[in-house]
C-alpha cells in the first residue's frame, strides 16, 4: 500500500466503499435476485477490491464493477447456482411503490443466464457501452450485441404480452 | 420493450432499495482478512506459523465443527481432506449440497451469527460476520461456505459445510457422532490425522450448538462437543497463558484424562483446531 499506513489505506478504502456500495448493491440485486445473495456478492467484491487497493487502479469504481460481475459469473457455476437460503430471516414488510416492479424484473432476469443477466445490468443499469461491457465480460462487442438482443427478447417472452413497462412506469 | 425502457425500469426498480452500506463495508473488510490469509496459506507462507506455540508435538489439524443443526464449521477454512486418513475427495459432481429437511447447502450468515452469539460466553463480543461460498479453490463446485468473523477483536475463519448427503471429503456420515474430521495435514501431520489438544482449558460449552469455546494463548479456539454436547477436557486456565514477562507460552501437554483417553481411541470424536495469526 505504498508509503501510506495500512490504517490510512483502510480509511481511504472505507470512504470509497461507502460511496460505491449502493450502486454495487443495486447491480448485485438484479444479478442475484435476492437481497442475501446481493449482500454476499457486494461483500466479496469489496473484499477483493480492498486486497487490490494498494495497487495502482486507474478507476476504482469501474474496477469494483468489473470485479462484481466477474465474481457473480464465477459464483454461478452449476452447484452454487442451485443454492438458496433456507433459513433466511423473514424480510421486513417493504411496501414501496416500486416493489412489484422490482419483483417482476428480478423474476424475468432470473430466467436469463448469468452472462446475459450481466450484459443487461451493465448495459442498462450501469449504462456502459457495448465495448466496455465486452471488455468486462471477455466477449467481443458483437457477442454483447447479440446477447443483448436475445436477452431483451427473452425478457419480453417471460414477462408476457400483458406486461408493459410503460404501465409499470406510469 | 426497448433498451431504454429496460434502463428506466432497472433504475426505478432499484432506486429505493435499502442498502446496508456500513454493514457491508465492515463485512468486506473482515472477509478481506480471510482472503488474504488464504492466499498466504496457499503460498505456503503460513504453514510454519500454524504450529507456532502448540507444544508437545501435537498433530494439529483443521477440523470440522458441528453447529448442532447439521451444519459444520471448519476453523481452518480449508474445506477439504478426509478424516482418518481418507484422501480429500470432491463433492459429488452435479448433486446439490443439501441439509436434511432443507433446500439449502449452506447456513445463512444470520443463522451463523446467531449461533455464534448464542454459543459465546457472556461478555465476549461477536463482531461482523461475513460469508461467501467456497468456489474459488474448487471451480465449478461449491464445497462449503466460508465465514469470517471477528471474535473479541480477532479475526477467525470458519467453513460451514453441509451436513449429510454430499459432503466435502466424500466421507460417509457418521451416525454415531456428530463430529467429523476433515483434516488436511497442513501442518506436516499426516493427512487425516486428528489429534486432541487441550490448548489451555475449555471455557464454555454450549449444549445447543455443541460448541466448546475457549481462549488459548494465541487466540480463540472453538471445538466441537461430543455426542452429548460435552467434551470433558481438563480444567485449565481460561485465559491466555503467559510467562513471567507476560509473553505467550504454549500450554504444557498434560497427560490425557480418562475422558480424553477414551476420546483419543475414537478419533472421530476428537477434534483439534487452531487459530493462526496473520
Amino acid at each position: 500500500m505504498g508509503k501510506r499506513s495500512q490504517a490510512e489505506a483502510t480509511e481511504e478504502f472505507r470512504d470509497f466503499a461507502r460511496q460505491r456500495t449502493a450502486a454495487l448493491y443495486r447491480s448485485a440485486l438484479l444479478l442475484c435476485g435476492d437481497p442475501h445473495g446481493a449482500e454476499d456478492l457486494v461483500q466479496e467484491t469489496l473484499a477483493k477490491v480492498y486486497l487490490a487497493w494498494g495497487r495502482r487502479i486507474d478507476n476504482p469504481a469501474a474496477y469494483a464493477q468489473t470485479t462484481l460481475v466477474r465474481v457473480f459469473i464465477s459464483s454461478r457455476r452449476p452447484r452454487s447456482s442451485s443454492e438458496r437460503p433456507f433459513d433466511a430471516l423473514p424480510e421486513a414488510a417493504h411496501h414501496d411503490a416500486d416493489a412489484s416492479l422490482r419483483i417482476d424484473l428480478i423474476r424475468a432476469l432470473g430466467e436469463l443466464g448469468a452472462v446475459d443477466r450481466a450484459v443487461l445490468v451493465l448495459r442498462f443499469l450501469e449504462d456502459q457501452s457495448v465495448e466496455h461491457v465486452a471488455g468486462t465480460l471477455g466477449l467481443s462487442p458483437g457477442a454483447v450485441r447479440v446477447r443483448t438482443h436475445r436477452a431483451l427478447a427473452r425478457l419480453r417472452e417471460v414477462l408476457g404480452t400483458d406486461f408493459t413497462f410503460e404501465e409499470a412506469l406510469s | 420493450m426497448t433498451g431504454e425502457d429496460l434502463s428506466d425500469v432497472m433504475q426505478r426498480a432499484t432506486r429505493d432499495v435499502p442498502v446496508p452500506t456500513e454493514q457491508l463495508v465492515d463485512r468486506a473488510l473482515v472477509r478481506a482478512v480471510a482472503l488474504r490469509r488464504r492466499r498466504r496459506l496457499h503460498a505456503g507462507l503460513a504453514a510454519a506459523a500454524l504450529v507456532v506455540g502448540f507444544g508437545g508435538g501435537a498433530a494439529l489439524a483443521p477440523s470440522v465443527l458441528n453447529l448442532g443443526d447439521g451444519s459444520r464449521i471448519d476453523p481452518a477454512g480449508q474445506g477439504e481432506g478426509g478424516g482418518k486418513g481418507e484422501r480429500p475427495a470432491q463433492a459429488e459432481e452435479g448433486g446439490p449440497l443439501v441439509l436434511p429437511g432443507s433446500e439449502r447447502a449452506v447456513v445463512s450468515v444470520d443463522q451463523l451469527r446467531e449461533r455464534l452469539a448464542q454459543a459465546m460466553p457472556a461478555g465476549v463480543g461477536i463482531g461482523q460476520v461475513a460469508a461467501a461460498d467456497l468456489t474459488e479453490d474448487e471451480p465449478g463446485q461449491t464445497i462449503g461456505r466460508e465465514v469470517s468473523a471477528v471474535v473479541d477483536g480477532q479475526a477467525v475463519t470458519f467453513t460451514v459445510f453441509p451436513a449429510d448427503g454430499v459432503r466435502p471429503g466424500g466421507a460417509e456420515p457418521r451416525a454415531q457422532s456428530r463430529i467429523d474430521c476433515f483434516a488436511s495435514g497442513l501442518q506436516g501431520a499426516g493427512p487425516g490425522e486428528c489429534t486432541a489438544t487441550d490448548g489451555g482449558g475449555w471455557l464454555y460449552v454450549d449444549d445447543a450448538s455443541g460448541l466448546i469455546i475457549h481462549r488459548t494463548f494465541d487466540g480463540w479456539r472453538i471445538e466441537m462437543a461430543s455426542d452429548d454436547g460435552r467434551l470433558r477436557l481438563p480444567d485449565g486456565p481460561s485465559g491466555p497463558q503467559t510467562d513471567e514477562q507476560g509473553a505467550p507460552v504454549a500450554p504444557e501437554h498434560e497427560a490425557p484424562s480418562s475422558a480424553e483417553s477414551e476420546l483419543n481411541e475414537v478419533e472421530e470424536l476428537v477434534l483439534s483446531d487452531l487459530w493462526f495469526q496473520d
